[in-house]
């Protein structure tokens, strides 16, 4: 039994990653908006009088949750439409499986581009290599946890033509204690504090994101469709 | 005793029993709570002494709390009610889930806006990044969300799962929410404003507040029955009982 | 007139009585505003579909007559 969920998710896993990887636009355009993004807010601030590496680092997280929420109304729709997740939730094997393989293929290919952008972002706001590799540590572990929640409002608006505003209504709340830690840490950084306890609650954030979520976005699905 | 208890509450899942059988429930919660804020507010309005510390100010007390209080509890009747209806597709549950949400969403706004005017006077600002300013905002942003859900979407039914199961989800962010927010409110301010310690307050200032408060609870539940049956009317209106219970009505 | 001076006094509360009573005043319009709309809302629907439904018994009460009408009239 378990041999065959472990052999049906290689599967899964396989035609998920071949797909969004094939799906350049949907991990492209999140890389296009956040760079994009990051830019046209410092034209907006007055950098000669303002320290742009203090603000700096939440304005990343906050571009990065944008383009994670932006980009996951796309996650689900093509199955959707093309009535694959009918099947799937037809079909005896666990819907909760194809969530997961959904969301961290999807993660893979929108986190990463982000992540690969973020260093040469950091460059232009005057931020230290240091800085750099915490927000990089913090932005792994805050991603995964953005992927599911936006997976969540991704899938409670699947019915809906357009979801845009609505995902990120429902999204930005559940995303607010991720952020809170991961933006504190660069905080506590700075000011010379100690890492590990915010490190270890982020982790513990990201694993119990992991665990609960899936089979709330596997509910959420069920409502969808059914 | 109990017997009775479970056949009432049975009984209250169908919303026939629920539309005749909290009628006078409603009439008597409505009056009741009428007269109990009334007395609250006239009370701590004209009658409770001034704080020795914040002078008359302190008077915003009497609805701050209640509110502040009706935004959690409400919020919490919310998602229980929803989670009601998701196990067991009880249509009531989901009809006072739905009549919670706006009511609640109204006290949460209302705790926020008399603790700014409050904060005015006492701390010199309209609005600090405290810890329990933020997650109540936090708490208004997780009402708002469930309600567009549930008016954006066309389909009635599935409407109902899906503001449901936001609703249970919000519930259980909310005290990682809370802690988060602590958290950071610790790291950031080293206590530039921090809430007045409450001096144990004398009676006359604390009975009013009771009564308020009971009577603001009084209140949600006089509101969330009515707008309950409300929306019982919208989606029966075309029965058979409903209909017979019309021309009852209309011939007494 | 001393009277009144002294109402008024305790009805500026201090220097505060602006705070108090604009908090009052939003409180008071959207719990009165909730009452009231409640109240109404649910009365005006009773209304409405009593009025459907008693020209729905109207209809129904044409309908048997004229259904009566014909049966007389092939008899």
């Amino acid at each position: 039994m378990l041999a065959a969920y472990f052999k049906g998710f290689q599967l899964i896993w396989m035609r998920e990653w071949t797909l969004a990887r094939a799906n350049k636009v949907d991990w492209f355009n999140a890389l296009i908006f956040f760079v994009m993004c990051i830019s046209i807010l410092p034209i907006t601030l007055d950098v000669q009088q303002l320290d742009l590496a203090h603000i700096a680092p939440s304005m990343i997280w906050i571009v990065t949750l944008l383009s994670f929420m932006l980009s996951a109304d796309l996650w689900f729709k093509l199955d959707f439409e093309q009535g694959y997740l009918h099947q799937w939730l037809i079909s005896p094997f666990p819907v909760f499986l194809l969530v997961i393989a959904k969301v961290f293929a999807h993660w893979f290919f929108v986190g990463g581009g982000i992540l690969l952008a973020t260093p040469f972002v950091a460059v232009t706001m005057n931020l230290s290599i240091s800085e750099v590799g915490l927000i990089l540590a913090t932005l792994i572990l805050g991603t995964l946890v953005m992927a599911f929640v936006c997976a969540l409002g991704a899938a409670l608006t699947l019915s809906l033509r357009q979801a845009g505003v609505l995902l990120v209504i429902i999204s930005m709340p559940l995303n607010v204690p991720v952020i809170i830690y991961g933006t504190g840490l660069l905080n506590q950084f700075d000011q010379g504090l100690s890492l590990s306890g915010g490190f270890l609650i982020l982790a513990s954030i990201v694993c119990a994101t992991i665990t609960f979520m899936p089979f709330a976005i596997a509910t959420a699905l069920r409502i969808s469709i059914e | 005793m109990w017997q009775a208890f479970k056949k009432w509450f049975h009984q209250m899942g169908s919303p026939i029993f629920f539309f005749q059988g909290m009628k006078s429930w409603e009439f008597y919660l409505g009056w009741l709570s009428f007269l109990m804020i009334m007395i609250a507010l006239l009370w701590g309005l004209f009658y409770a002494p001034p704080d020795y510390q914040q002078g008359d100010s302190f008077r915003i007390i009497y609805i701050h709390v209640p509110s502040a209080s009706l935004a959690m509890t409400m919020y919490a009747s919310m998602a229980i009610a929803s989670g009601i209806f998701l196990v067991w597709r009880i249509k009531m549950a989901d009809m006072i889930a739905e009549a919670c949400a706006p009511i609640g969403a109204s006290f949460t706004f209302l705790a926020l806006v008399s603790g700014a005017i409050w904060g005015k006077p006492t701390w010199g600002t309209w609005w600090v990044w405290d810890a329990r300013l933020t997650s109540m905002l936090i708490l208004l942003f997780l009402y708002l969300g469930v309600i567009v859900l549930r008016e954006t979407m066309t389909v009635g039914f599935r409407s109902s799962r899906a503001a449901a199961l936001l609703a249970i989800i919000g519930l259980i962010n909310l005290p990682i929410i809370k802690y988060s927010v602590d958290w950071w409110n610790t790291l950031h301010q080293p206590a530039t404003f921090k809430m007045t310690e409450k001096p144990s307050m004398p009676p006359e200032m604390w009975i009013p507040l009771l009564i308020s408060a009971l009577g603001h609870y009084l209140w949600a539940g006089w509101a969330v029955i009515r707008l309950a049956r409300i929306k019982i009317i919208n989606r029966e209106s075309d029965s058979k009982w409903f209909a017979e219970w019309l021309d009852n009505r209309s011939s007494a | 007139m001393i009277e009144s001076l002294t109402v008024i006094e305790k009805l500026k509360m201090g220097h505060h009585g602006l705070y108090v009573w604009s908090a009052y005043f939003i409180y008071g319009a959207i719990l009165v505003g909730w009452s009231i709309s409640l109240k109404n809302a649910f009365r005006l629907k009773i209304q409405s579909l009593k009025k459907r439904r008693q020209r729905i018994t109207a209809y129904e009460n044409l309908a048997l007559q004229a259904g009566s009408k014909t049966e007389t009239e092939q008899d």
